[in-house]
C-alpha cells in the first residue's frame, strides 16, 4: 500500500472511531420516545479516572494509574458504562495483549465519576470493534478469558461498522457479552442502524478525541480553520496569489484553544470539564509545527516553542499537500536509513 | 449580432441628449420605470440591468471601497444616480458612463442596477465594477426549471403570441470515456418557439447560461430581450413589463436564497452549533460508485478554493475552504437522492451561493432545504 494511502485509511479509522464514539453514547444521551436528551445521562470522551489499588492490609489506598476510556457515561441509579473503540488491531497479534490490558483496566473501581464520592455502584465495559477483525479479536478473548482477562464487571464486545444501501448507516450489533440496559441490549443483539448523515452531522462539530489524530489531518485542520481564518480577517490579504505566500504569526495556546473550542467534545462535558484534558493536546500541535518548519512551511519564534510563525500559502488542496508532505518525508526518511544500513554494511 | 449591437453604439451616442435629459430629471419612484419605457419607445436604445443583493448599505460599500472612479450624483426615493468612469491605461482612454441604483423595498438590500449607457460601458466598466465588489454583493442564479418558468409566466402574462429564441449560450455536460463529467459551452442560433428550445438543451444534457428572444404579437415584435442565468438583462422595450415578469421574482429568489444561507457559520453562535443545508435531488442521484466520482470530480473544478476529499466511497466526504473569503464546508453524500452541505466556522452566504451555484453548474440542480433527519 503507497505511504499516501496509508494516511488516508489512518484519517478514516480515526473519523470512524469519533463516528462509533458519537453513536455509542447517543444510545444513552438520547430519549428515543420524547425524542430529546436525557437529563439524567451525562456522557464524556476522555476523562481522567483515577485506579485505586488497596494495599495488601486493605487499608491504605494507592492512585497506580489514571484511565482514560474513550467513552464514559453515567447512568441514574449510580451505574457507569465505561469502553474503549478500537477499530483497528496491529496484524500481529503478539501485541494484541497490550490492546486488551488497556480495557483490563476499566475492569477496576475507578474513582473519578462527577458525584459525591466519585464512585459508581457498579460500571460495565464495552469494547468496540471494526466487523472486519471482530471475529479473530472475539477468538482471542475467549482463549485468554480465564489466565489473562477475567472481568468481574460485565464486559462486552460490539462490532461497528458502515453499511452501503441506498442510505448509509453506522451499525452496531453486540458480539459478546450483555449490557444491564436490557432494552438497549435486546436492540443491540438485533443491530441498531443510525443514519449516517446524522453521525457526520455531529462529525463537524467534532473532529478530535483524545487519540493522536494522523497528522496531515491535524495540519489541515490548523491551515483551514486557524491559519487561514487569521488570513482572510484581514480583506487586503484575500487578494493573495497562489504562489504567494503570507506570514501568519500565531501562538501555540491560539491554535489549541481554537481547535479545543471548535472541533473537541468539550460541549459534552462542558459542565464537568475537571477531569478532561484539553484535546488537541500540546504536544500534537508542537509536532504538526515541526512538521511546517521541516518543510519550511513555518519557523519557531521563541526557543520554548510557544510562538510559531507561518507561511500561508493557498493550496489546491489543503490536505493532499499536508498527506504529499508527511508521505515524502516518511519515504526519505526511510530511504536514508536504508542509505546508511547499507554504508554500515 | 456584431452589426446590431455596434449600430446600437452608435445610436446611444447620437442620443445622448434624451439618456442627460434623464439623467438630469427628478428621480420619483412612481415614475422611474415608465420613464425608461418612454425612453425606449421613442428612441433605439438598450436598457441593461443587474439584480444582485448587498450584505449591507450599498452606499456604505462603496465608500469603503474609496473609488476615484465612482462619484455619486444625486440620490432621491431609493434611487440613486452613479457615474463610473475605468481608464484603460494599455489604450490610455477611458470609459465612463451613468447608472442608477434602485433599491428595492420589499427586498431589503436587495437591488438592481440600471444602465442605458453602450454595450462597452456595462461589459467593461458596471458589470466588472459590480462583480468587484464580491464577496459583500451577492450576484444570483436562475435554475434551468426556473427560467422556463419565467418564461412562460411572461408569455401568457402578456398574452404574446411567442417568444422566439434568437440566440442562445449553453453548457452541455457528457460524460468522457473515462467516466468524467465535462461541461462545454455552446453558442447556438436555434430560431426555435420556447418550448422547442427547453426540449432541444434538455436533450443534449444541457442547460441555457443565456438567451436572447423576440417577445411577439403575432409577426410584430414587441421586444428584443436577452437574460443570462446570473439574472442579467437587456431589451430594448417594455422596461416595466420585463422587471415585472423577470428581475422582481429573480430578486426574490435572490433574497430567499440569502434568508436561507446567512447566519449559517458556526462561529455565528455561542454553541459554534452547525447548521447543514441540503440539496434533495428528488431521485436518485448517487446509485453507484461512478456517480460519486461524477461529484467529485465536478466539485473538483470550484475555482479559487481548496477541495480535499477524505472519502470517495461509499459516501461521499469533501473539505472545501473558499479562497474568496475563507468560508469552509463539509459537503458530505451518505443518501442517495441529496446531499449535504454543513457550513464551517465562517461561512458566508455569497460563498454557500457560490458552492451551490457551481454544483447546479458543474453537476446537477435540485431543492435547496434545510437539513432534516432521515431516519
Amino acid at each position: 500500500m503507497k505511504t499516501k494511502d496509508i494516511f488516508l485509511n489512518d484519517i478514516d479509522t480515526y473519523k470512524d472511531s469519533i463516528l462509533a464514539i458519537l453513536g455509542f453514547i447517543n444510545f444513552y444521551l438520547f430519549d428515543d420516545i420524547s425524542k430529546t436528551l436525557r437529563n439524567d445521562v451525562f456522557a464524556f470522551q476522555g476523562r481522567r479516572f483515577d485506579l485505586i489499588q488497596k494495599s495488601k492490609d486493605e487499608t491504605e489506598v494507592q492512585k497506580v494509574s489514571h484511565p482514560t476510556p474513550d467513552f464514559a457515561i453515567l447512568l441514574p441509579n449510580n451505574l457507569g458504562v465505561i469502553g474503549e473503540v478500537k477499530l483497528r488491531f496491529p496484524r500481529n497479534q503478539d501485541f494484541w495483549e497490550n490492546d486488551f490490558n488497556q480495557v483490563f483496566k476499566y475492569d477496576n473501581d475507578l474513582i473519578g465519576w462527577p458525584i459525591e464520592d466519585q464512585k459508581v455502584f457498579s460500571h460495565e465495559v464495552v469494547l468496540i470493534l471494526h466487523e472486519s477483525q471482530e471475529v479473530l479479536i472475539r477468538r482471542y478473548y475467549e482463549a485468554n478469558k480465564v489466565d489473562k482477562f477475567q472481568f468481574i464487571h460485565p464486559f462486552i464486545i460490539i462490532n461497528f461498522h458502515r453499511t452501503n444501501q441506498r442510505n448509509s448507516y453506522a451499525f452496531f450489533q453486540i458480539k459478546s457479552g450483555n449490557l444491564s440496559d436490557n432494552k438497549l441490549n435486546d436492540r443491540l443483539e438485533i443491530g441498531i442502524e443510525v443514519p449516517l448523515a446524522e453521525l457526520l452531522k455531529s462529525y463537524s462539530e467534532i473532529k478530535l478525541y483524545d487519540a493522536v489524530p494522523p497528522l496531515p489531518y491535524l495540519l489541515q485542520l490548523i491551515w483551514q480553520d486557524v491559519v487561514a481564518q487569521r488570513v482572510f480577517s484581514d480583506e487586503r490579504l484575500r487578494a493573495l496569489r497562489r504562489n504567494q505566500k503570507i506570514k501568519v504569526e500565531l501562538k501555540v495556546d491560539e491554535i489549541i484553544d481554537e481547535l479545543h473550542n471548535s472541533y473537541s467534545f468539550k460541549e459534552i462535558h462542558k459542565n464537568y470539564s475537571e477531569r478532561q484534558s484539553k484535546i488537541p493536546k500540546r504536544e500534537w500541535v508542537i509536532e504538526a509545527c515541526e512538521k511546517l518548519i521541516e518543510v519550511n512551511e513555518a519557523e519557531w519564534l521563541d526557543e520554548a516553542k510557544t510562538k510559531v510563525k507561518i507561511y500561508f500559502q493557498k493550496h489546491e488542496d489543503i490536505l493532499g499537500h499536508f498527506i504529499e508532505i508527511c508521505a515524502n518525508i516518511i519515504s526519505s526518511a526511510s530511504q536514508i536509513e536504508l542509505f546508511n544500513s547499507n554504508s554500515k554494511i | 449580432m456584431i452589426l446590431r449591437l455596434d449600430y446600437s453604439l452608435i445610436i446611444n451616442d447620437n442620443n445622448m441628449d434624451f439618456i442627460n435629459a434623464f439623467y438630469n430629471s427628478k428621480l420619483d419612484r412612481n415614475n422611474f420605470f415608465s420613464r425608461i419605457d418612454s425612453l425606449l419607445s421613442s428612441e433605439t436604445l438598450f436598457v441593461y440591468a443587474i439584480p444582485f443583493a448587498c450584505e449591507y448599505d450599498f452606499l456604505q460599500l462603496v465608500n469603503n471601497v474609496k473609488s476615484k472612479s465612482l462619484k455619486l450624483i444625486k440620490s432621491a426615493d431609493g434611487i440613486h444616480l452613479f457615474s463610473l468612469k475605468h481608464i484603460v491605461k494599455k489604450k490610455n482612454e477611458s470609459i465612463e458612463g451613468k447608472f442608477f441604483l434602485y433599491e428595492l423595498q420589499d427586498q431589503v438590500n436587495c437591488k438592481f442596477a440600471i444602465t442605458m449607457e453602450n454595450n462597452q460601458f456595462f461589459h467593461r466598466v458596471l458589470k466588472p465594477f459590480i462583480d468587484s465588489l464580491k464577496p459583500h454583493v451577492i450576484t444570483t442564479f436562475i435554475t434551468h426549471s426556473k427560467l422556463k418558468e419565467l418564461l412562460i409566466n411572461f408569455q401568457s402574462v402578456n398574452k404574446f403570441t411567442d417568444l422566439r429564441i434568437l440566440r442562445a449560450s449553453q453548457k452541455i455536460r457528457f460524460i468522457e470515456p473515462n467516466n468524467t463529467q465535462k461541461i462545454v459551452s455552446e453558442i447556438s442560433w436555434p430560431s426555435m418557439s420556447l418550448e422547442e428550445a427547453f426540449n432541444w438543451v434538455a436533450e443534449k444534457n444541457g442547460w441555457f447560461k443565456s438567451l436572447q428572444f423576440e417577445a411577439l404579437y403575432g409577426n410584430r415584435v414587441f421586444a428584443d430581450v436577452y437574460l443570462t442565468r446570473q439574472g442579467i438583462l437587456k431589451t430594448n422595450q417594455g422596461f416595466t413589463n420585463i422587471t415585472e415578469a423577470f428581475l422582481k421574482p429573480i430578486t426574490k429568489l435572490l433574497y430567499e436564497n440569502i434568508q436561507q444561507f446567512k447566519n449559517r457559520g458556526r462561529k455565528e453562535r455561542q454553541d459554534l452549533t452547525v447548521r447543514p443545508i441540503m440539496i434533495d435531488f428528488g431521485k436518485e442521484q448517487f446509485d453507484s460508485i461512478e456517480e460519486n466520482q461524477k461529484f467529485i470530480f465536478a466539485i473538483k473544478q470550484f475555482c479559487n478554493s481548496s477541495v480535499s476529499v477524505l472519502h470517495g466511497n461509499p459516501y461521499v466526504h469533501i473539505s472545501i475552504m473558499d479562497y474568496i473569503d475563507g468560508s469552509s464546508f463539509d459537503v458530505m453524500i451518505s443518501n442517495s437522492d441529496r446531499l449535504m452541505i454543513i457550513p464551517q466556522l465562517k461561512a458566508s452566504a455569497f460563498s454557500i451561493k457560490r458552492l451551490v451555484n457551481h454544483i447546479f453548474d458543474f453537476y446537477a440542480e435540485g431543492k435547496i432545504r434545510d437539513y432534516i433527519r432521515n431516519t
